[in-house]
């Protein structure tokens, strides 16, 4: 579904990212994961077109996307819920889910897909009249992720979800990611909680200072002695 | 103390604060988005003007019926301003003051465009309800600057509306707020950005013609108008179109109370001294952040 081939990502005389070769396939939940500045943000940016590789390509769905415009790839079916919730802070909650619904496909389902993310976030039907900005982190964090859902993606792309968010939350939002990816919905999941993170994912990847050096099923990373000292503390 | 001289004075207050709300909000909307002053405002107010001087004079049309031709006529200029003169600069990532030093020129340009063609005469349009004047008891209104109050709040209100109830609306609210997530949620912002530039314009045009009704026409006043917004805008919390009203509505009852008060005179200093001191006790703003 999605195939990133070399790709290679530089902040002005910065590179970020060297070489970063990733798929994800239909149905799949696939971590992304590493240390604080590995890279993990700028993949998923480049994914959705805010950044642009300097070389290597990108492809969704068998066509080329690093090299059209970044605002038609939400109609393509990439929805990117980014690194700090990035909500419209003076917007309500229901404007802002509007938001997420904004790709002309995604506009015609929006009253259904209104009432699905409702189901999956109760608690924001509850708020929907109030800004975004007064709600709680936890609240803004699955108002992000609900915004994400609006656009019925066939790719989601999370940055850390769990950043921030007390241990029940987090427990939580893991909960709702696993029904999100039962919905039929494929994930890239970039996080810092990388225990849960493999345990959850189907395949993962290992970023390090901008490379990719492991690669595996989710389950076999949890055991294998790098991750277990580099990243599980043990 | 006279009370009826002090309610005349308020009430004239608020309708021109109306109409400066309305000058305001373009620059506003333009802010909010853009991030940039757009210092030519009052000279697009200028331009509207003689648009519907020339309308009213060569073909009798009735100023309050000619928004139908300068709204669409500003928008269209605004489009082509930010097309031709400011995507070239924001493409090269050129700091903020220099879009803003564009925008001077702008304004430079089309201020002595106008004297070319116009000269430097002071104009005026007098239609049938010129010199009207309501009265209240002993209180009278003058006729026009009523309608022109009142078209200005229809005009706001049709932009709430918009900013509130339509696609392209939430787009540009989504935009002023956090332009990176709104591209996110496919608005194509760069786009957005040009039509908001035009709205902002074709709100000067909609001013323009309820002002040529209270007031007079001349090629510098652009400049004049430009400072007006500002001090609008800055009252109002930048990029807040509900701020710019109430901004608006702050400065208009200002001058008022001051020319009657103190001495016409002194009616701009006055305008400066509120300025300067919600500057200094709510740098924020009147409103602070506002939805729109
Ligand atoms: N806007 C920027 N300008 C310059 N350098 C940047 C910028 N954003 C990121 N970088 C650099 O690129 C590298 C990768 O950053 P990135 O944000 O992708 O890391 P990350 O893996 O998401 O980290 P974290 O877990 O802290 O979010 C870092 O060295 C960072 O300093
Ligand atoms: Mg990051």
């Amino acid at each position: 579904m999605l195939k990133l081939t070399t790709i290679e990502v530089c902040y002005g005389d910065v590179q970020a990212l060297w070489g970063v070769s990733l798929e994800v396939h239909k149905g799949e939940v696939v971590a992304l994961v590493g240390a604080n500045g590995a890279g993990k943000t700028t993949t998923l940016k480049t994914i959705s077109g805010l950044l642009r590789p300097s070389s290597g390509k990108v492809e969704f769905l068998g066509k080329r996307i690093d090299t059209i415009p970044p605002y038609q790839l939400a109609d393509l079916g990439i929805a990117h819920v980014p690194e700090g919730r990035r909500l419209f802070p003076l917007m309500t909650v229901r404007e802002n889910l509007e938001m997420g619904s904004f790709p002309p496909d995604a506009r015609e389902k929006r009253e259904e897909s209104l009432e699905w993310v409702f189901q999956v976030f109760p608690i924001l039907k509850e708020r929907h009249k109030q800004l975004a900005e007064t709600l709680s982190g936890g609240e803004q964090q699955m108002l992000a992720i609900g915004r994400g859902l609006m656009a019925r993606p066939k790719l989601l792309l999370l940055d850390e979800p769990s950043l921030g968010l007390a241990p029940i939350l987090v427990k939580e939002i893991f909960e709702t990611i696993k029904a999100i990816s039962r919905e039929g919905v494929t994930l890239l999941l970039v996080e810092q909680n990388v225990q849960q993170a493999l345990g959850l994912a189907n395949r993962a990847y290992v970023l390090e200072n901008g490379r990719i050096v492991l690669e595996g099923a989710g389950k076999e990373l949890l055991e294998n002695d790098h991750v277990k000292r580099a990243y599980l503390g043990l | 103390m006279e009370w009826s001289i002090l309610f005349q004075t308020l009430i004239a207050g608020i309708m021109v604060g109306g109409l400066y709300g309305l000058i305001g909000m373009g620059m506003a909307i333009n802010f909010g988005v853009l991030r940039i002053i757009n210092l030519a405002q009052g000279e697009l107010l200028m331009v509207g003007m003689y648009v519907c001087y020339w309308l009213f004079t060569l073909y009798k049309l009735d100023p309050l019926l000619s928004p139908l031709i300068t709204v669409p006529f500003l928008f269209l200029l605004g489009v082509t301003i930010h097309r031709f003169l400011l995507t070239p600069l924001m493409r090269a990532r050129a700091p903020a003051e220099n879009q803003i030093l564009l925008t001077v020129g702008v304004g430079l340009v089309l201020t002595n465009l106008a004297l070319l063609m116009f000269t430097a005469n002071y104009r005026s349009v007098s239609t049938s309800y010129s010199t009207e004047l309501i009265s209240l008891g002993n209180l009278s209104v003058s006729l026009p600057l009523t309608l022109a109050f009142a078209f200005a709040l229809a005009i706001s209100g049709s932009l709430y509306l918009f900013l509130t109830k339509t696609e392209l609306g939430k787009a540009i609210r989504a935009t002023a707020q956090d332009p990176e997530a709104a591209l996110l949620m496919g608005v194509n912002v760069d786009r957005v950005s040009v039509i908001t530039f035009g709205i902002g314009a074709a709100l000067e045009g909609a001013a323009g013609s309820l002002l040529i009704i209270v007031y007079y026409l001349f090629p510098a006043l652009g400049g004049i108008f430009t400072l007006k917004a500002f001090i609008v805008v800055v009252l109002g919390g930048l990029g807040s179109t509900i701020g710019a009203l109430l901004g608006g509505l702050t400065l208009g009852i200002a001058e008022s109370l001051g020319a009657v008060y103190v001495s016409t005179g002194y009616k701009d200093a006055i305008g400066f001294i509120i300025f300067v001191l919600v500057l200094i006790f709510r740098p924020a703003g009147l409103v602070g952040r506002a939805r729109m």
